[in-house]
């Protein structure tokens, strides 16, 4: 709590000395004076309305996470691929709890992706889980070959319908000359009154 | 013939294979000591039974241990190390990597754990560790001690890290004979050993025999050429 300004037998001497407090001082006794104070501008009222405060989001962890870890984007082809998962994939239970002690042999390696050596002469994975005791130490090699034929199809095949979609829409319209354009003008997006445009 | 058919019947329903893959080379033999596929057990029990075996004609073995501190809890670490060394008189050192002769730093909490003493169970089954790298331990053994240890362990591991990556072939692993008498190491959960030509492997195949029964297992020895 703080001392009292005004004691009972007046002015208190130290109250005074300090600038805060005759501030205050000053405020008590006489409101218009208070004005001349400086004031944060913060504090002051704003001319403008209020805009209404979207209600907070709830990001869940996973959300949080990847928006600040983005994975790289995948390379095209199969070595960089393998080299990708073996710096990507890569997960590891660090500081587990005790109780999860028995799911493990001995180390925390929830799935990673390893490059050949000997005894294993091929990309593979690698667990320390049990339970994924049967993918542990399987090539992965023909599996990610196939998984990137599949996106190299699939990705020229996108480019040739948008680049048809490009040459054969857009671009043939633009060279037939007509002239005049008719827009329909019933469409959701178009403002009626810009129905023909000559 | 009834009692082995019995056991192959008894070992396909259990599942109990147990693969040992020998593979000779040029002044050397390889041995691959799977882990076997017994109700997911962990097989750290029966690899320390064969390496004390194979370690036991030898004085000293010394132990490249990797050490991942967020992966194994070990408490405080310098209380660890000296409980070690105080308990079974053990040298110890920390490196940063299984080539390097420096200390790894403070703040990491990755590095290798280097102990050299006898061929004992009660200490090795407080360190050896199988799991967290896919190259978690390199061991030797040998009977005579060299005049700067350390040095030629960091040799030693040097000539089996440039094999191990696959850019020596196997004949250059007799090159670490100069320097040790046998060299051991577990790789994907998976037990190795190399030994000179000279050592036999009747022994060895006959202890194997052995575990296998105590562990109620069906071993499979491959002969690879």
């Amino acid at each position: 709590m703080s001392p009292p300004l005004i004691s009972s037998k007046g002015f208190s001497p130290s109250s005074v000395e300090t600038p805060v407090s005759a501030l205050k001082l000053l405020m008590q006794l006489a409101p218009s004076a208070a004005s001349f104070a400086p004031t944060n501008p913060k504090s002051l009222p704003s001319p403008y309305p209020t805009p209404a405060k979207a209600p907070p989001r709830k990001e869940s962890i996973s959300r949080s996470w990847v928006s600040s870890n983005p994975l790289p984007p995948l390379p095209p082809d199969v070595i960089n691929v393998l080299g990708w998962l073996q710096k990507n994939v890569n997960v590891i239970w660090r500081h587990p709890p005790e109780f999860v002690k028995g799911m493990f042999i001995q180390g925390r390696r929830v799935i990673q992706v390893d490059d050949p050596h000997q005894g294993a002469n091929f990309w593979h994975i690698n667990t320390d889980l049990k339970i994924l005791k049967g993918i542990n130490h399987k090539n992965i090699e023909p599996l990610v070959t196939k998984f990137v034929a599949i996106k190299t199809s699939i990705d020229v095949a996108c480019k040739g319908l948008g680049q048809f979609a490009r040459s054969s829409t857009v671009m043939m319209l633009e060279r037939i000359p007509m002239p005049i354009l008719v827009v329909p003008s019933t469409g959701p997006n178009w403002p009626k009154q810009k129905s023909t445009i000559q | 013939m009834i009692n082995r058919l019995n056991i192959k019947i008894r070992s396909w329903l259990s599942n109990n294979q147990w693969s040992i893959i020998i593979r000779p080379f040029d002044g050397g033999t390889l041995i691959e000591i799977q882990d076997p596929n017994f109700r997911l057990a962990n097989p750290v029990e029966l690899y320390l039974d064969i390496i004390i075996k194979m370690f036991s004609e030898y004085k000293h073995l010394v132990l490249c241990q990797k050490i991942d501190e967020e992966q194994w809890v070990i408490g405080i670490r310098e209380q660890f190390f000296t409980q070690l060394q105080r308990r079974y008189k053990l040298s110890t050192t920390l490196l940063e990597d299984f080539t390097s002769l420096h200390p790894p730093q403070e703040t990491t909490s990755t590095y290798i754990f280097e102990l050299y003493g006898d061929p004992r169970r009660e200490w090795l089954q407080e360190v050896y560790h199988i799991g967290g790298f896919n190259l978690p331990n390199i061991l030797y053994g040998f009977n005579a001690v060299p005049d700067n240890l350390l040095v030629e362990a960091a040799n030693a591991n040097s000539i089996f890290m440039e094999w191990y990556r696959l850019k020596e072939p196997d004949n250059e692993l007799t090159k670490i004979f100069e320097y040790m008498n046998i060299l051991a190491w577990t790789s994907d959960a998976h037990l190795w050993f190399c030994i000179p030509q000279s050592r036999s492997l009747e022994n060895l195949i006959d202890f194997v025999t052995d575990l296998a029964h105590k562990y109620s297992l069906s071993p499979n020895i491959q002969w690879i050429s």
